[in-house]
């Protein structure tokens, strides 16, 4: 079967040039909605007073459509993949003139469910279909962890592909991406649409077919780095029309070297993940300059001699460090001795900062890792190491000189954009996640997302234990091991969740003591990833691992594990944000499984210990003080992820007249 | 975290080759001893003020080295002064924000016209939002002004300095000598409805000559004067010349010049307007001529001359300090020592760039800012009392404009400022303890609150010994200040008449009793007319001789004797029912208190406790307290002491008479004191100080306002 929106076929040079619509918003910037300014929260706020008054109507709605779709899928029984297939190419033609919720389309749906039977073996619950339907109208669904968001994401954009319009579907991380691509190749093949998978290890320059394809599985980071080096190789904004003429006269048309084509309608995987918990950090391609390492031993000689409190302060909850007058003029002092560079006040000041930001902000196996003799960067939010990233202005040639590494050169920004208007500039966008009610309010300011949550298909069966605080994270480590021990004792997994690497690898060294033998699962040592995964629901089996576990993930059982009781999951530290909690104890219990979760935390925890009020660190504090610290600290993300947007946009708008813009 | 050398936007503008377009000027000035560089754009008027370094580095692009050379080499060249990235890329942006420069790439156009459509938002916005002045521009003028140049040359020159220097001195002159004829009764005088209509036709036509004045100027040392409009200045038509050229000029005389141009035009046709207006008969012409002299001296005096209002005084001033857009700096002067010392914020940056220009920062701002409040609150009060709803919506305005508008914006800062991160907690304190206190202070911490008000001491009207005849004083019986018991002789009273007249009684009778006696032999008729009227006459003598013996006033009831002008009563003719003295008790002593019906209400509803001093004696102060209040809001007065002409508060209306009545209601109330008055005191003034106990400030205006607002829509 061929796909029937295959553009006809050029000849030459021109069949390679994007369709001048794709090339439009490929050389565009997103237009001056959704402002970020006082109207900003007041869309947010709106939003949330909104929501509950609206969602109840939409799911009744879409109730009904996926009743109908159920019923065709169930009056489908018995007919064969073929006879299917031949009808869904009968009326494929009308799809694109038909709009979601409408007849051809809800056929449509039912046809797809009815093919993802016959091929995949699953039949969608009528809630993966109410949320495919969602999807399709671009909203964002929740739904509860484990409730087989996959599929919904998979039928959705089969209905999309087929009305003719292609799919992004954007997920966490490449192993989910290669995951679900792989999972669903032959559904899609079956219902006659080309797919296409964008992971790391795909060279850049290979990508361009897959990005033909009509479906396309992809990270994140790949796809929004895609589009930055796309908008780099255009020279930034461009009408599109002199792009396209380009392609008539000039050999190496800019627009015929695209890879992507166009933003059409994205539909993200964990979307909270990827939509506000990466978007802390703005997306930068560089360059490496000229190593220069004694610039980097001078600074740290430099700022040696400083004493806090006397000649900087250091504010542990914004991550800011500052000199103090007293501090500067000793610099000064130092500065004319070195001479050079180092007589102009705001280098010397700023090489100081960025040394002692290295002695105080960034700590070894928290921030970063060595690795091969590098100084690798962490995510914090997804734990895992983000390759290609460096710290800037300096500080990543500072912290290799303090780890005594080789001194890399310096990265020169070459392109930069951040998430958020990224995805601002897809057509159509929606997504789906467990965990979305806390940001409904951003999803739509931002995004112009409606958060919408389906229920749950089956009752979950997961079982809260109630949380428990421990003095000190020694006490905790120990507590943790002993009912890890426990409850492995019983026959059951135990997936054991740690912020940092640092604190996984000491948990480690504590169950190792008590005599248990954990699987470790972190950015260290991401390689065996999916194998470390698919044993994690043995009977016994403990396994540890940083937030990389909790995205996604789906931890198989088998039906002894099941008769015990299921998967216990111990959180050990309290997050950034409550979602990733909820994420990482959603890992058990799911689709209908039994489980339990339980979290242990000790009163000096990073969180807590930064973002706690004093009764909360000492030993009055109780569990409601850990959720204020946890709030405090969403609050301050949001903050710092607004504040990013807006001095992105700033900046275009301040430097638009250069050009260039990504 | 320290500012950063290098940027992260700069592979944006690193490639580009940028280039001054050949059309910018650029001039020296000097400005407190630092030089600066002036660029402007010939065709938009625009321009900009940059630093040595900044030239430095404009001079570099010369549109074939690429911004990173140029940053390269200023940090070979300039050292310490090696502007950073961030501070290059501000630099070319300010110079693109005038549309003055030119580079190798392509700019991001949408970017671009969305933002020109924003600051065409913005303008439609701030027209809207002050309505007061809308500017209209309606053509180039610049050829009319080249045309018009021959003639308006010798004024410029020495000869016509010196004929205006001439004229200016006997304007003033003729002005001093004419001074009160012009000033008397000024502001009736103006806003006379007639003379408003022509105030409204003489005035663009002065404004006229005014920014002709400008363009002149510029004109003078070859600028160009490209655009000319019409200003809504609060409603009335106003023309206005664009004379930027001269912000190019490099001797700061010259700029003042063109901006003083205006002013001294204004000021010479007043001159000329004075001389005209002495030699003219009274009618529309010397009322136009009296408008223009009102127009130039006023408004140059209050308005376009004062450098504390945003006019050419303005500019004259800050180029005569050296110190441009003083206006905007000493704000954030003010802004930056509140964000400094009062939030903490150790990172704040002082806008002081030279020597000496803290202390004008510092005085400008805060004597600006009174000054605007003072000319505002002045031209409300004018108006308002012309055209009271006119005047509140002005007020209104002005309270908007000078309170609430600022104090959203700050507040908005001290919410939302990125410099505040950190230290939002102290700056919020801070407003909040401000805040605390101005309302704590204004509208809850009581303060005395008392009326003070004149009376008079009177003795209740039973006390009064009034003449029951007239007549002179024959002789004082009693003392002044003695005790007299009920029918007591006081005075007697003569009336030199009242003798002459009995005799005339008397030898009446005797007439007709004679022509009774005659009659009684020759008719019976007229004998008994006749005695009739003899006994007619005998009682009429009977009556007469009454008289003459109750000449003497007795005491109608006991008291002490007080008779105010004792000395010269005797001899002195009194009218029937006229006071000779009092019989009082001094206890029965009150004062009668006359207050504006204003107060009444107060008074009424809350006088805690009162305070007397009588006029004979400042220094005692007695207590007292209210007795009685005469019930109903009159216009006749207890006494003329209380009266304009006697020396205290109210006007007299000379319509009626003969008893004193005020032209407004008044209240009049008995106030009793503690300790008994001295008998010798009725009729003296009494200062009377009413506490109405403590009252925040806030209560107080509110209502003084509801009064004046019942009073004026009659509610």
């Amino acid at each position: 079967m061929s796909d029937a929106a295959t553009p006809p076929q050029l000849s030459g040079r021109a069949a390679q040039v994007p369709r001048l619509r794709e090339l439009r918003q490929m050389a565009q910037a997103e237009s001056g909605v959704r402002p970020v300014d006082w109207r900003y929260h007041l869309t947010a706020m709106s939003e949330t007073a909104i929501a509950p008054l609206r969602d109840p109507l939409s799911r009744m709605r879409l109730r009904l459509a996926a009743a109908r779709v159920m019923r065709i899928v169930r009056r489908t029984q018995g007919r064969s993949l073929e006879d299917l297939q031949a009808e869904l190419e009968r009326i494929r033609p009308r799809l694109r003139r038909d709009r979601v919720m409408r007849r051809h389309s809800l056929r449509a749906l039912g046809l797809i469910a009815a093919i993802c039977r016959e091929v995949q073996g699953l039949t969608p619950f009528r809630t993966q279909v109410m949320g495919a339907l969602a999807i399709c109208s671009g909203r964002l669904v929740e739904m509860e962890t484990g409730s087989g968001k996959t599929l919904t994401a998979a039928l959705a954009a089969g209905l999309a592909g087929l009305s003719g319009e292609d799919v992004h579907v954007v997920t966490a991380n490449d192993y989910l991406a290669e995951r679900d691509h792989a999972l669903f190749a032959d559904f899609f093949a079956a219902l006659g649409l080309s797919t296409g998978l964008i992971v790391h290890h795909v060279p850049p320059q290979t990508r361009a077919p897959a990005y033909r394809a009509r479906v396309l599985y992809a990270s994140n980071k790949d796809i929004a780095f895609d589009y930055l080096r796309n908008r780099i190789t255009l020279g930034g904004a461009q009408g599109s029309v002199r792009l396209s003429l380009e392609t008539v006269h000039a050999a190496q048309a800019r627009a015929a070297s695209l890879t992507m084509n166009g933003l059409p309608f994205a539909i993200v995987d964990e979307a909270d993940s990827v939509l506000i918990d990466e978007c802390r950090t703005p997306l930068i391609i560089s360059e490496t300059a000229e190593a220069d390492p004694d610039w980097a031993h001078q600074a740290i000689a430099l700022a040696e001699p400083l004493k806090e409190g006397r000649d900087y302060t250091v504010d542990d909850q914004r991550r800011v460090l500052d000199l103090t007058p007293r501090g500067e003029a000793r610099l000064a002092d130092a500065g004319e001795e070195l001479g050079g560079i180092w007589r102009n006040s705001v280098r010397r000041n700023h090489a100081a900062v960025q040394a002692l930001s290295a002695r105080h902000l960034f700590v070894r196996d928290e921030h970063y890792i060595l690795r091969d003799g590098k100084v690798a960067l962490i995510d914090e939010f997804t734990g895992r190491v983000a390759e290609d990233r460096a710290l800037g202005d300096g500080l990543q040639q500072i912290v290799e000189a303090r780890e005594g590494v080789e001194v890399t050169g310096r990265r020169v920004t070459r392109g930069r954009m951040t998430y958020q208007r990224f995805f601002r500039r897809y057509r159509k966008l929606a997504g789906m996640t467990g965990t979305a009610k806390e940001v409904a309010g951003e999803f739509r300011a931002v995004y112009g997302l409606r958060v919408l949550a389906l229920p749950p298909p089956k009752r979950s069966r997961r079982k809260y234990l109630r949380p428990r605080i421990f003095k000190d994270q020694e006490r905790k480590w120990q507590a943790v091991a002993k009912r890890a021990g426990q409850i492995a004792g019983q026959g059951r997994p135990v997936l054991l969740a740690t912020r940092t690497i640092r604190a996984s690898t000491e948990l480690d060294r504590h169950l190792r003591e008590a005599g248990l033998e954990p699987a470790l699962l972190n950015a260290a040592q991401d390689a065996d990833e999916a194998e470390v995964i698919a044993q994690a629901g043995q009977a016994g089996r403990i396994t540890l691992a940083t937030n990389m576990a909790g995205r996604g993930v789906d931890i198989m059982l088998d039906e002894t594990v099941r008769q015990a009781g299921g998967l216990h999951v111990i959180l050990t530290e309290v997050n950034e944000a409550g979602r990733i909690d909820r994420q990482v104890l959603g890992r058990c219990a799911r689709q209908g499984d039994p489980g339990s979760c339980e979290i242990m935390v000790a009163r000096d925890d990073g969180i807590i210990d930064k973002f706690g009020s004093r009764r909360t660190r000492s030993m009055l504090g109780d569990w409601r003080g850990v959720g204020k610290a946890q709030k405090r600290a969403e609050r301050l993300m949001a903050r710092a992820r607004l504040d990013l947007l807006r001095f992105d946009l700033q900046r275009d708008g301040f430097l638009g007249f250069l050009g260039g813009s990504e | 975290m320290a500012t950063s050398f290098e940027s992260q936007s700069w592979y944006r503008a690193a490639h580009l080759r940028p280039v001054l377009p050949r059309r910018a000027e650029v001039t020296r000035q000097m400005f407190r001893g630092q030089v600066w560089y002036v660029i402007r754009d010939p065709l938009t008027g625009k321009f900009t003020r940059i630093s040595e370094a900044g030239h430095w580095l404009i001079a570099q692009m010369d549109g074939r080295r690429t911004l990173g050379e140029v940053w390269d080499a200023a940090c070979a060249e300039l050292g310490d002064a090696a502007p950073a990235q961030d501070e290059m890329l501000a630099l070319i942006s300010q110079l693109a924000a005038l549309d003055l420069l030119h580079t190798n790439g392509l700019p991001d156009v949408d970017a671009m016209s969305e933002r020109a459509g924003k600051v065409r938002r913005k303008t439609l916005l701030s027209r809207f939002l002050n309505p007061l002045a809308v500017r209209f521009p309606l053509f180039d003028p610049n050829a009319l002004l080249d045309a018009l140049w021959p003639f308006a040359r010798p004024f410029f020159g020495v000869i016509g300095g010196l004929a205006y220097l001439a004229l200016l001195i006997s304007g003033g002159v003729a002005a001093g000598r004419n001074w009160d004829a012009l000033t008397g009764n000024l502001i009736d005088r103006v806003l006379a409805t007639e003379s408003l209509v022509l105030l409204v036709l003489v005035y663009p036509l002065v404004k006229l000559c005014h920014e002709l004045g400008h363009g002149f100027a510029v004109k003078k040392w070859g600028g160009e004067v490209r655009e000319v409009g019409v200003m809504m200045l609060v409603f009335i038509p106003v023309p206005y010349v664009d004379a930027s050229a001269s912000a190019a000029f490099t001797s700061k005389w010259r700029r003042i010049f063109v901006s003083g141009a205006g002013i001294l035009v204004e000021l010479g046709l007043s001159a000329a307007a004075m001389l005209l207006w002495t030699q003219m008969e009274d009618g529309l012409a010397r009322a136009a001529m009296f408008n223009v002299m009102l127009i130039g001296g006023v408004s140059t005096l209050l308005f376009n001359g004062n450098p504390l209002l945003r006019f050419d005084g303005y500019f004259v001033f800050s180029d005569l300090l050296e110190i441009p857009n003083l206006s905007m700096r000493s704000n954030r002067f003010i802004g930056y020592l509140i964000q400094r010392y009062l939030f903490g914020n150790a990172k704040a940056k002082s806008p002081v760039r030279a020597r000496g220009e803290r202390f004008w920062f510092f005085t400008y701002s805060i004597a600006a800012f009174c000054y605007r409040l003072l000319i505002s609150l002045t031209i409300v009060m004018v108006v308002a009392t012309r055209f009271f709803a006119l005047g509140a919506l002005l007020a209104m305005w002005s309270v908007t404009l000078i309170f609430i508008v600022p104090i959203l914006k700050h507040l908005r800062f001290v919410a939302t400022s990125d410099s505040l991160r950190g230290i939002r907690h102290r700056a919020i304190a801070v407003v909040a303890v401000i805040c605390l206190l101005l309302v704590g202070g204004l509208g809850f911490l009581p303060v005395p609150y008392r009326t003070v008000a004149q009376g008079v001491v009177y003795a209740p009207y039973e006390a009064t010994v009034h003449a029951t005849e007239p007549g002179e004083v024959a002789a004082v019986l009693s003392d002044p200040g003695a005790r007299l018991a009920a029918g007591a002789p006081i005075l007697t009273i003569t009336d030199p008449l009242a003798e002459a007249r009995l005799e005339a009684a008397e030898a009446e009778a005797r007439k007709y009793r004679l022509r009774y006696e005659q009659a009684l032999s020759e008719s019976a008729y007229d004998m008994r007319l006749w005695r009739a009227q003899a006994a007619r006459a005998d009682q009429e003598a009977q009556s007469l001789r009454d008289r003459l013996a109750s000449m003497t006033l007795h005491a109608p009831r006991d008291g002490l004797f007080v008779m105010p002008g004792a000395a010269d009563l005797e001899g002195a003719y009194l009218s029937r029912g006229d006071v000779v003295g009092y019989l009082v008790d001094p206890e029965d002593l009150i004062v009668r208190v006359a207050v504006h019906q204003d107060q009444a209400d107060l008074i009424r509803s809350r006088s805690r406790s009162l305070a007397l001093r009588t006029a004979d004696d400042l220094d005692a102060v007695v207590p007292a307290r209210i007795v009685r209040e005469v019930p109903t809001l009159g216009q006749r007065i207890a006494s003329r002491a209380l009266t304009m002409e006697g020396g205290g508060r109210f006007a007299v209306d000379p319509e009626r008479g003969p008893e004193p009545h005020t032209l407004e209601p008044i209240l009049q109330f008995d106030v009793a004191p503690e300790t008994p008055l001295r008998e010798a005191e009725i009729g003296m003034r009494v200062h009377v100080r009413i506490d109405h106990g403590d009252e925040p400030i806030a209560t107080r205006v509110y209502r003084r306002v509801r009064q004046v607002f019942l009073r004026r829509f009659n509610v």
